[in-house]
């Protein structure tokens, strides 16, 4: 089991970049099958309404070197005082090199400094940050620059309803620092999971070594519901998804609340991966949580934004108070590989927490 | 485990459905309510109120209500 306690490594400051245009389900109906109707019961049930996306120009480095500057910036950090650059992200500019070696020179970080990217999706911020505490606390590293982010409205096909309008572009940069000798333990428990037998549950079949690109790898074919995508394209399959998520997802955050000896009412908020509104609140409702505790509106006003989700609600949603005080917070990432990771955490008081569009 | 009930779940777990006009021998897909987001609802009733877990393929070779309810009472053993 890939379980820890860690102690004396904490989070001390966010900066989220969101897309820079904006698509709405209400501009798309025609493509979408031109259903109205259809289209309305979506958006009310699942919870879908607008996503912000980059043009096919920018990519998670992109977005993710805005983040980290900003980050730095407000958190008062040079460069030369960053010891390892982790990116978390299934849309690298290149196979090799990596997004983090990238933005390590974008950055400037030293040549003393480590880096390496993390190949997950919706549970990638909680594994990286897993990943980047252990550094901290063990590892050799002061500080740790955890990025991570997705533009998976690239991935997708602008005709697959599947998927098109779930999706949001985003980058979120993270900064992790060892608690100065003297001061008092932060406990994190982390709990890592994966099931390979869902490999195919959310997947691009074609495009790497398996299914090299060719160009019937790029013919675009229609399914039973008139969905077109190619195998390049992401598809997913929307109901093994949310049983899978229902099925793991509530007793994984019970069994690390019994870890960690918390009630549900002592845990401030519950950040899960915002997948959408409906499989958040299936969540909630199964783990009897206070509705007010968990936030679900990420989706219909961003888009399902990867691995950026998670630090991403925490800018949108939990900013002042964040920056203001201490909150104890339970993570939730879930989704591609089939893989999850729950963690719970103290965050704050903040040095930064900022959420901002991409501005080339 | 009564048909009734179920058909009563069932009925609550999709909008728009008006109760009452479910029987055992509707074929799902001749309803007009039944789409991907349906198919959502049913697998969390199902979960919710049998505690058990259908995938979407078993829900999807269902032809009627009455299969579906006897995949549920065979997934309750």
């Amino acid at each position: 089991m890939a379980e820890a306690l860690l102690k004396r490594a904490r989070i001390t400051g966010l900066a989220t970049v969101v897309g820079s245009e904006r698509k709405r389900l209400d501009d798309e109906v025609a493509q979408f099958g031109g259903d109205r109707a259809q289209i309305e019961r979506l958006k009310k049930s699942i919870g879908l309404n607008e996503r912000w996306v980059v043009p096919a120009s920018v990519t998670a480095v992109d977005m993710g070197e805005q983040a980290a500057r900003q980050l730095l910036a407000d958190a008062a950090v040079a460069p030369t005082q960053v010891d390892a650059l982790i990116f978390v992200t299934q849309t690298p500019d290149h196979f090799q090199p990596c997004n983090a070696a990238i933005l390590h020179g974008h950055l400037g970080l030293p040549t003393t400094t480590a880096a390496f990217d993390v190949n997950l999706g919706c549970s990638g911020f909680v594994y990286g940050l897993y990943l980047a505490s252990l550094m901290v606390e063990n590892g050799g590293c002061q500080r740790v620059l955890l990025v991570a982010g997705d533009t998976l409205s690239h991935t997708v096909n602008a005709r697959d309803r599947s998927v098109a309008p779930l999706f949001g572009d985003a980058a979120a940069a993270a900064l992790v620092e060892a608690i100065p000798a003297g001061e008092a333990d932060s406990p994190s428990w982390f709990s890592l999971q994966a099931d390979g037998r869902g490999s195919d549950t959310i997947k691009q079949p074609a495009g790497a070594f398996r299914e090299p690109v060719t160009s019937a790898a790029l013919e675009e074919h229609a399914d039973a519901e008139g969905n077109v995508r190619t195998r390049a394209n992401l598809r997913m399959m929307g109901a093994d998804v949310f049983t899978f998520t229902l099925r793991e997802v509530p007793p994984a955050v019970e069994a690390l609340l019994q870890r960690a000896q918390l009630q549900p009412t002592q845990v401030d908020a519950y950040l899960f991966h915002q997948a959408n509104r409906y499989v958040i609140s299936n969540i909630a409702r199964r783990l009897r949580l206070p509705l007010d505790r968990v936030p679900m509106d990420m989706v219909e006003h961003y888009g399902n934004q990867s691995s950026a989700s998670i630090p991403a609600t925490a800018c949108a949603v939990l900013g002042p108070r964040l920056q203001a005080g201490s909150m104890r917070l339970v993570l939730a990432g879930f989704g591609v590989g089939l893989s999850w990771a729950t963690a719970c955490v103290a965050w704050g008081p903040l040095r930064a927490c900022s959420l901002n569009h991409f501005a080339k | 485990m009564e048909i009734e009930t179920f058909i009563q779940h069932f009925e609550n777990a999709i909008e728009g459905i008006t109760p009452g006009t479910v029987k055992p021998q509707t074929p799902l897909r001749t309803l007009p309510q039944w789409d991907s987001l349906a198919l959502l609802n049913i697998l969390a009733m199902i979960d919710i109120e049998y505690g058990v877990q259908a995938t979407g393929m078993e829900i999807q070779n269902s032809k009627t209500i009455q299969d579906l309810f006897a995949l549920v009472q065979r997934k309750k053993g």
